[in-house]
């Protein structure tokens, strides 16, 4: 395959998958950002402790377990084998499970700390008026902290596009399917093609500095 | 010139050369031959220290300029490319790679090879045995789904931990890890371009030392280990 179409390819890939999990991340992250926001529970810690596991675990430990886990006889992919008779490891599905668990605390973690300043005040006049829980979360929770959910959903999809280790050990470099940036500037470093390299590595990084210089200016706008 | 006198000499240059030189041999090896390098380390009279890696990576922190006094690698390119370039000297065939098939489950073989089938290889692109397991696959016809693994030793995890179905791999893995031979199939040699494994003496300070370790591989004893191994 000529270089570029296996840089678009690669790209596409990158894109889809970094969308994907930024939208599930979006939906499951805030009820499980508010309850460590506001829960006195003793599973709190041990919670906040397991979702912040990607920040400090090498992705290859993560990437080593999720291959087991995704195998056939593992738990994951029987699950999978049953209920869509497809396998999970070296699959799309396979690297968005992987990839929603690698980028977890990126969205959990800033929406959690907004979560905590909300103002308790406004919360219970409006209990007080009858509004039901789930109303007040979707209704004043979220609004009130939508520059939080940006910032989170940006921070998302940029650490899934950043994504390397974790790919590496349960993607098996499939084009078109598993075959992400990172996976492909990787690739190009061992056929020794360094110009190629360049041109992956450049875009990425260039990519990474515009979103990041991007959301910290929407963030401190009023 | 016999094999004795071949080894005489060989003897008698490693001993000339780590006469001269104080300090460790600086080995990059290629990690399809791990197993084998470490059979072979206790045979040679100098101190070496080994880094196992891809040839890709090891050639690219040869290029870097990281000191190592000795490359094996997987294939004949990266020598012959560092050798064009003045980098290295005297490319030597230290071993010829055998691939094999080997399978969790069912009889390995051209018909194991099925399109339900999803077996692992190391990537086509960049290594020596994912090319001739392509090459091979190709021949046969074979539609089994493909998962490229970085290299043989990735190709043969992904079958290991039951994520794939089987992997294409190098007999010297096999060898190494004791599988029994109901579980691998030796793919015929016509189907593949041979693996030719070339070593070569990289341009630096110990160039002497690196030449004798070159030898002492081409030895009778050190080919014995290195079939032993799995290679030709």
């Amino acid at each position: 395959m000529s270089f570029a179409s296996d840089i678009v390819q690669a790209a596409w890939v990158t894109g889809l998958l970094a969308l994907t999990t930024t939208a599930i991340l979006l939906v499951a992250s805030p009820p499980l950002s508010w309850w460590i926001a506001r829960t006195g529970s003793r599973w709190r810690a041990p919670v906040e402790a397991l979702v912040a596991l990607p920040l400090v675990l090498p992705p290859t430990v993560l990437g080593f377990y999720l291959l087991l886990a995704m195998a056939p006889s593992g738990p994951l992919g029987a699950m999978a084998q049953a209920l869509a008779g497809a396998p999970l490891a070296f699959t799309f599905a396979g690297l968005v499970i992987g990839s929603i668990i690698y980028s977890l605390p990126f969205v959990t973690g800033p929406l959690a700390s907004a979560f905590r300043t909300t103002d308790g005040h406004l919360l219970e006049a409006a209990a007080s008026l009858g509004v039901a829980p789930a109303v007040r979360f979707l209704r004043l929770v979220l609004p009130m902290h939508r520059k939080a959910l940006v910032a989170a959903g940006v921070l998302g999809f940029a650490h899934t596009v950043g994504e390397f280790g974790i790919v590496l050990m349960i993607g098996g470099n499939i084009p078109g399917e598993t075959r992400v940036l990172s996976i492909a500037l990787f690739d190009r470093v061992e056929m020794l093609d360094y110009a190629g390299a360049h041109v992956i590595a450049a875009a990425l990084l260039v990519f990474s500095l515009v979103v990041l210089t991007f959301t910290y200016r929407w963030l401190r706008l009023p | 010139m016999g094999r004795w006198q071949a080894k005489a000499l060989a003897g008698i240059t490693t001993a000339a050369a780590l006469a001269s030189v104080g300090e460790p041999l600086r080995v990059a090896v290629a990690s399809n031959f791990q197993s084998a390098f470490a059979s072979l380390e206790t045979g040679f009279p100098g101190e070496l220290v080994a880094t196992y890696g891809s040839s890709g990576l090891l050639y690219a922190q040869i290029v870097q300029g990281r000191g190592f006094d000795v490359f094996l690698s997987a294939d004949a390119d990266r020598p012959r490319a560092l050798v064009d370039d003045g980098r290295a000297t005297a490319p030597t065939v230290y071993a010829t790679g055998r691939l094999v098939l080997v399978v969790n489950r069912g009889e390995p073989g051209a018909r194991w090879l099925s399109a339900d089938k999803r077996v692992a290889l190391a990537n086509p692109e960049t290594a020596p045995y994912g090319r001739a397991a392509l090459e091979a696959m190709q021949r046969l016809g074979a539609d089994a789904k493909r998962i490229n693994g970085l290299n043989v030793a990735q190709a043969f995890h992904f079958a290991a931990s039951g994520a794939a179905d089987g992997a294409f791999v190098a007999l010297a893995q096999v060898v190494a890890q004791d599988i029994p031979p109901e579980r691998y199939w030796r793919v015929p040699e016509h189907l593949y371009a041979p693996i030719e494994q070339v070593g070569v003496v990289v341009a630096g300070r110990n160039e002497s030392a690196a030449r004798a370790f070159l030898d002492y591989l081409a030895s009778r004893s050190a080919r014995d280990l290195i079939r032993q191994a799995g290679y030709r």
